[in-house]
């Protein structure tokens, strides 16, 4: 229920707008000897100065005689009413400082992020790129003495940089281009493959399909986000309880998914509801009496019988005389190992088989590797093996602390690398992740400007490995 | 009261205000929260209360149009080179202010003499005290009158005051151009543009004509935040989520939106535009069964 008028009239209500209108309606106003002065050169994209300002200890850079401010620095300085800067003779107002000093190349997103932290203090510079000084040659504190690049070179070359990605932009959005024709044809695939009711695995394939096809370009860039659709997955109700029958039809398996030697016994397709039911009570009774203190659960590991014969006689099979000859003489039976000898060598005989073979059974761990469908990608290991998108995400901002003693010819190491993303655009894929990982391996935290509609929030993945439980062996 | 239309121009696209005045009124005239996007002139360096400009939703300014309490203002003339008329206009300004500054200065000078005039005045008479005790040391002859007479005859005019140097003069750096003298409102604004912005637009538009404030829903992940009154003064109540009608959801996200709203006490609305062209709004609660 919406307030009507008379909610708003109390006192303090009055007194928050009364004050409120009372700071926003104060002007910028600075002394003309403690302003600086700056002129907007249009076709460089910076702002000239006349003179230096306390701020040039962070800000700005020499080129040649001139002293260079980016825009993004002038602007927030106006606004902290520290610099003027003229255009033809005229003074600009913030309103105009804005429409002429945001481009492509600093968004307004980007501005916004840039003057967020600058406020709060810290010192904000335009990303500069990996550092080139080693991660060793900072321990031993190298990186202080070697002076041979000058500054104002290295942030020109940067900016010819920027150039460069421009242009390379535009070549980029033909690929884009392809690359959105591409994920149109994959939900049809997709979406195929959920009507047979195995998403994990149809997605693999098709995973495996444009690595085939596309081996350089980027996979995960072009694959979508895949939803199961529920509406089409069955999944059968066990715990209803005006079920008809006691028992449920399951769907078989499809044929195409089974190794060629299996055949499906209809009885193993239905279950038996009320006997699941049952059983499930008496287990959770056994339960109980194991915790009484009996390890029977031990007992029965140790004691594994196998319906067919051959599997626990082979391991028996070797002769040895000594230890290292019994560990050579395993070694052999496993590389020797066919699986045609397995009185389950059936299962590997067509085009489908099973992802491990018996000769991998050296340990849980390594059957384990080999089950797994999908590999885990770590951030530091392998990293070359992936397929990575440049260029299509940059990175904006190097963060620093503030600290009176920073130098921005030799600004060190950030605390903070910043990249700047609208609140209504995707989030960044894996690609595009690891990606701009790679540009910079030094460990500085990325973090996600979130800018919508004028409110910041600062976002940061993080990477997890998750553990492997491996009991036996 | 048929008040001046606000005056609404774009940056990279999106909706602006850059006049106190106009920022104040459409937040308390017209329910219009928008999100203060500069530094304030008092306290520049902090994240706490900002200043202008007003940054609005695009929602928010069209909604200002359509009521006809903004006008959207052509802001093309910011990005242009300065006319040379402007820059007389902007000198003459200048060289007034000045002037003006100038004499108040001095008046503000007398002012203080004015009151430390005593101060001076005994200040004088020791000085000369001083100078002719010197002489006085030295062996020259001295007049004991002059010694001991008072500072009478002084006055405020009598004491020059150097006028203010041009480096000290106050200066202005304009939050809103100054120098545009006629408004052009031919301005062309595709939004909304989708169908999603259409809903959205819809949506937003209807909550405030029910008399509801919004804000942006993004930290709450969904669309537009609904509060009963002005933001300073209420917890928002609900958060709105812009649906296409026939938009399919999974199970898991509706219970991601659920659980949101559970948690920080607030209704999650799902509003969308049905086949009849008429709102939707649908609620979620979670029941608490368990």
């Amino acid at each position: 229920m919406p307030l009507t008028d008379h909610g708003y009239k109390t006192k303090n209500w009055r007194k928050f707008f009364v004050e409120r209108r009372e700071v926003l309606q104060e002007e910028k106003v600075g002394r003309i000897g403690a302003l600086c002065r700056g002129e907007w050169k249009p076709e460089e994209r910076v702002i000239e100065l006349k003179q230096t300002g306390k701020f040039f200890h962070h800000m700005g850079y020499a080129e040649g005689d001139h002293l260079c401010l980016y825009p993004e620095e002038a602007l927030f300085l106006m606004e902290v009413c520290s610099l003027e800067v003229y255009y033809a003779g005229l003074s600009l107002s913030i309103q105009q400082a804005y429409s002429m000093f945001l481009s492509e190349s600093m968004t307004l997103g980007e501005y916004q992020t840039y003057s967020y932290l600058s406020r709060l203090g810290y010192i904000v510079m335009r990303h500069s790129g990996p550092s080139s000084v080693t991660a060793y040659e900072r321990q031993i504190r190298l990186d202080q003495h070697i002076s041979d690049i000058s500054y104002s070179k290295k942030r020109k070359n940067m900016d010819d940089a920027g150039n460069t990605a421009s242009k390379l932009s535009k070549t980029e959005e033909s690929l884009n281009a392809q690359s959105s024709e591409l994920c149109d044809k994959i939900p049809d695939q997709t979406s195929d493959a959920t009507h047979n009711d195995i998403p994990i695995a149809s997605t693999e394939k098709t995973d495996k399909l444009e690595a085939g096809t596309l081996p350089k370009k980027s996979v995960q860039h072009f694959l979508p986000y895949t939803m199961w659709n529920f509406d089409e997955i069955n999944f059968p109700d066990i715990g209803r309880k005006d079920l008809q029958t006691h028992t449920l039809q399951m769907m078989p398996p499809r044929k195409n998914l089974l190794p060629s030697g299996v055949k499906i016994n209809p009885n193993s397709c239905m279950v038996d509801v009320h006997k699941l039911h049952s059983s499930g009570e008496n287990a959770t009774g056994d339960n109980d009496e194991d915790d009484d203190g009996d390890d029977s659960h031990i007992y029965t590991t140790n004691n594994l019988t196998y319906s067919l014969m051959n599997a626990s006689v082979m391991k028996a099979q070797v002769k040895a005389k000594n230890w290292s000859e019994y560990k050579a003489e395993c070694r052999k039976m496993v590389t020797d190992f066919r699986v045609e000898q397995s009185p389950v060598g059936v299962l590997w005989q067509g085009e489908v088989t099973p992802l491990v073979t018996p000769d991998m059974a050296s340990c849980t761990g390594n059957l384990l590797e080999h089950l797994q469908v999908i590999e885990n990608i770590h951030q530091n290991k392998k990293k070359e093996k992936l397929s990575v998108v440049t260029g299509s995400r940059k990175i904006s901002f190097d963060v620093f602390k503030p600290d009176s003693n920073f130098k921005k010819s030799q600004p060190g190491l950030p605390d903070h690398r910043i990249c700047v993303i609208s609140s209504s655009e995707k989030p960044p894929d894996l690609g595009q992740l690891i990606g701009l990982q790679k540009q910079c391996s030094d460990g500085v935290p990325l973090h996600w400007s979130v800018v919508d509609h004028g409110d910041i929030a600062f976002y940061k993945y993080c990477y997890t490995s998750l553990p492997v439980d491996v009991t036996m062996g | 009261m048929a008040a001046e239309p606000v005056k609404i121009s774009l940056v990279s696209n999106k909706p602006f205000i850059w006049n106190a005045e106009d920022a104040c009124i459409v937040r308390e005239k017209y329910r219009i929260v928008g999100a203060l996007a500069g530094c304030l002139s008092r306290a520049p360096r902090q994240n706490i209360q900002l200043g202008l400009p007003l940054q609005l939703l695009p929602e928010e300014a069209m909604l200002l149009l359509q009521e006809g309490y903004a006008q959207l203002v052509n802001s093309d003339q910011n990005a242009k080179l300065p006319s040379p008329e402007q820059v007389d206009r902007f000198q003459k300004m200048r060289e007034e202010s000045f002037k003006q500054q100038a004499e108040i200065g001095i008046a503000e000078r007398k002012l203080i003499v004015q009151r430390r005039l005593d101060q001076i005045k005994e200040g004088r008479k020791a000085k000369r005290k001083q100078r002719l005790e010197k002489k006085k040391a030295k062996g020259q002859e001295v007049d004991e009158e002059e010694l001991r007479r008072d500072e009478d005859k002084l006055d405020v005019e009598d004491i020059q005051i150097t006028p203010m140097g041009q480096e000290h003069a106050l200066v202005q750096i304009f939050t809103e151009t100054p120098w545009v003298e006629e408004v052009d409102t031919d301005v062309r604004w595709d939004f909304p543009s989708t169908e999603e912005e259409r809903v959205r637009y819809r949506v937003f538009r209807d909550l405030w004509r029910k008399g509801h404030s919004l804000t942006c829903g993004g930290k709450f992940g969904g669309d537009f935040l609904v509060y009963p009154g002005d933001p300073s003064r209420f917890h928002s109540f609900y958060i709105a989520v812009c649906l296409l009608h026939h938009q399919t959801m999974s199970a898991e996200k509706v219970v991601a939106m659920a659980r949101l709203g559970s948690t920080v006490k607030k209704t999650v609305v799902l509003c969308s535009v049905d086949d009849d062209d008429e709102l939707t709004y649908t609620s979620l609660q979670w029941t608490g069964i368990s």
